[in-house]
């Protein structure tokens, strides 16, 4: 009875302590970081899409930081607290900007999704051909 | 054996690009798709008297929803699909009753001998031991076989953005040969021999029949001739197979399109007295429009 009790008071704890040890958005060093727009709109999937994002983010403490497009580095501050940059980005997939810190860890990330305006959507072809072939 | 589900686990782990657009990897949901491929081809009849099977007309239809697909002689509802990994449950028609069926016009109008069973050694009356593969019967004098429906598990593995692996384990669903079959088949597209506009693909695998599909289709027996000497019981065997396709662009609907493909049979099933050949051979050279 007491190893159902502890079971159950694991699984408890588990589901609402993971989601947040896993949520990529959680802040460290209360960084908060918001892009401006979140997701940009195309004709048809596979088509480019460019535009200008802003990028905020602040800090409680100063720190050094570095903005990373994906894994490209765009801009780099050192013991700041505060600031905003416009990047202008050419994207055909979704893309993930982190802000990153001396050692590479990341303070926290957002990402921008690519969705197209038509909503015409595609799968793996299983390819079944003809018995005969 | 037992660790293959864990490989899939571990391998659906790995992504790849998503579908994006219609190509041959990617069909668009919620939409038919047609294609007819006009030119000259020939599919080997390995059966003694058996007609070999010309191709000039090939229409290929297809459609995928987001779980159920169709595509030409396959029905299939997918129930776990990653980037890496798709597990179907599948249903299509037994290709192994074409060979017992006359598709050749000339068929039609000339008369067919009153016996078709012929022996290499015409002195005996029948064989005088086991070894059947000397006897020849005509697949005109053995009784009619039924088409079977099979229906199993298919697993698609992509491994890469050009490479696959397909995995099959289907069983007659219309109390045909009751028994199973089965392929793995590997796939490689790539474009080369310095030809623009062109896809090339290359397929390998192993085609395994039951000793239940074998007999049911090589087997010789009572219904088949009153020579009880001629009897043949058919067993699993493999037959292994190698394809190569490409594909060349011309316009927006029109291709060329070239397939050729070799299927080597198990020595199950060319022990019969049924079968003349060792191999069953493909060939198509065409245009494709897509509509």
């Amino acid at each position: 009875m007491t190893i159902k009790i502890f079971t159950l008071v694991l699984l408890v704890v588990s589901v609402l302590a993971v989601p947040k040890s896993l949520s990529s958005n959680t802040p460290i060093n209360n960084v908060e970081l918001s892009l401006t727009p979140l997701a940009c709109f195309v004709k048809k999937m596979g088509d480019i899409c460019h535009l200008t994002i802003k990028v905020n983010w602040q800090s409680v403490t100063p720190v050094n930081a570095c903005l990373y497009q994906n894994v490209d580095k765009v801009h780099c501050w050192s013991a700041t607290s505060k600031a905003t940059k416009k990047v202008m980005v050419s994207l055909s997939e979704n893309m993930v900007f982190s802000l990153r810190g001396d050692n590479n860890e990341i303070y926290v990330q957002q990402h921008v999704a690519i969705a197209a305006s038509t909503s015409k959507r595609f799968r793996r072809r299983l390819r079944a051909d003809w018995s005969l072939f | 054996m037992k660790y293959l589900p864990l490989l899939f686990v571990f391998f659906s782990q790995f992504t790849f690009a998503q579908c994006i657009a219609t190509n041959e990897q990617c069909a668009p949901i919620d939409e038919w798709e047609f294609s007819l491929a006009i030119g000259a081809g020939m599919l080997t009849n390995p059966l003694h008297g058996g007609s070999n099977i010309p191709l000039v007309l090939i229409p290929t239809i297809s459609y995928y929803g987001e779980k159920l697909f169709f595509e030409n002689n396959a029905l299939g509802y997918t129930f776990h699909e990653t980037s890496a990994l798709s597990l179907s449950a599948i249903s299509l028609i037994n290709r192994e009753n074409t060979f017992f069926n006359r598709w050749h016009p000339s068929n039609v109008f000339v008369p067919i001998n009153a016996s078709g069973i012929s022996e290499s050694s015409p002195s005996f009356d029948g064989p005088k031991n086991d070894d059947t593969s000397l006897l020849e019967i005509d697949v005109n004098d053995v009784a009619n076989r039924k088409w079977a429906l099979d229906a199993g598990i298919q697993a698609d593995w992509f491994i890469s953005e050009e490479s696959r692996l397909v995995m099959r384990l289907l069983h007659d669903v219309n109390n045909t040969y009751n028994g199973f079959n089965g392929k793995i088949e590997f796939s490689h597209r790539f474009s080369g021999f310095g030809m623009p506009n062109t896809k090339w693909r290359i397929t390998t695998g192993l085609n395994w029949l039951s000793r239940q599909q074998v007999d049911f289709y090589y087997g010789i027996g009572e219904k088949d001739t009153n020579k009880p000497g001629y009897y043949y019981q058919g067993k699993s065997g493999v037959n292994p197979y190698i394809k190569i396709h490409s594909n060349y662009k011309l316009s927006k609907n029109w291709r060329l399109t070239f397939t050729a493909r070799a299927e080597f049979l198990a020595q199950a099933i060319r022990n019969s007295p049924l079968v003349e050949d060792k191999l069953i051979e493909t060939i198509f050279i065409g245009v494709v429009y897509d509509y």
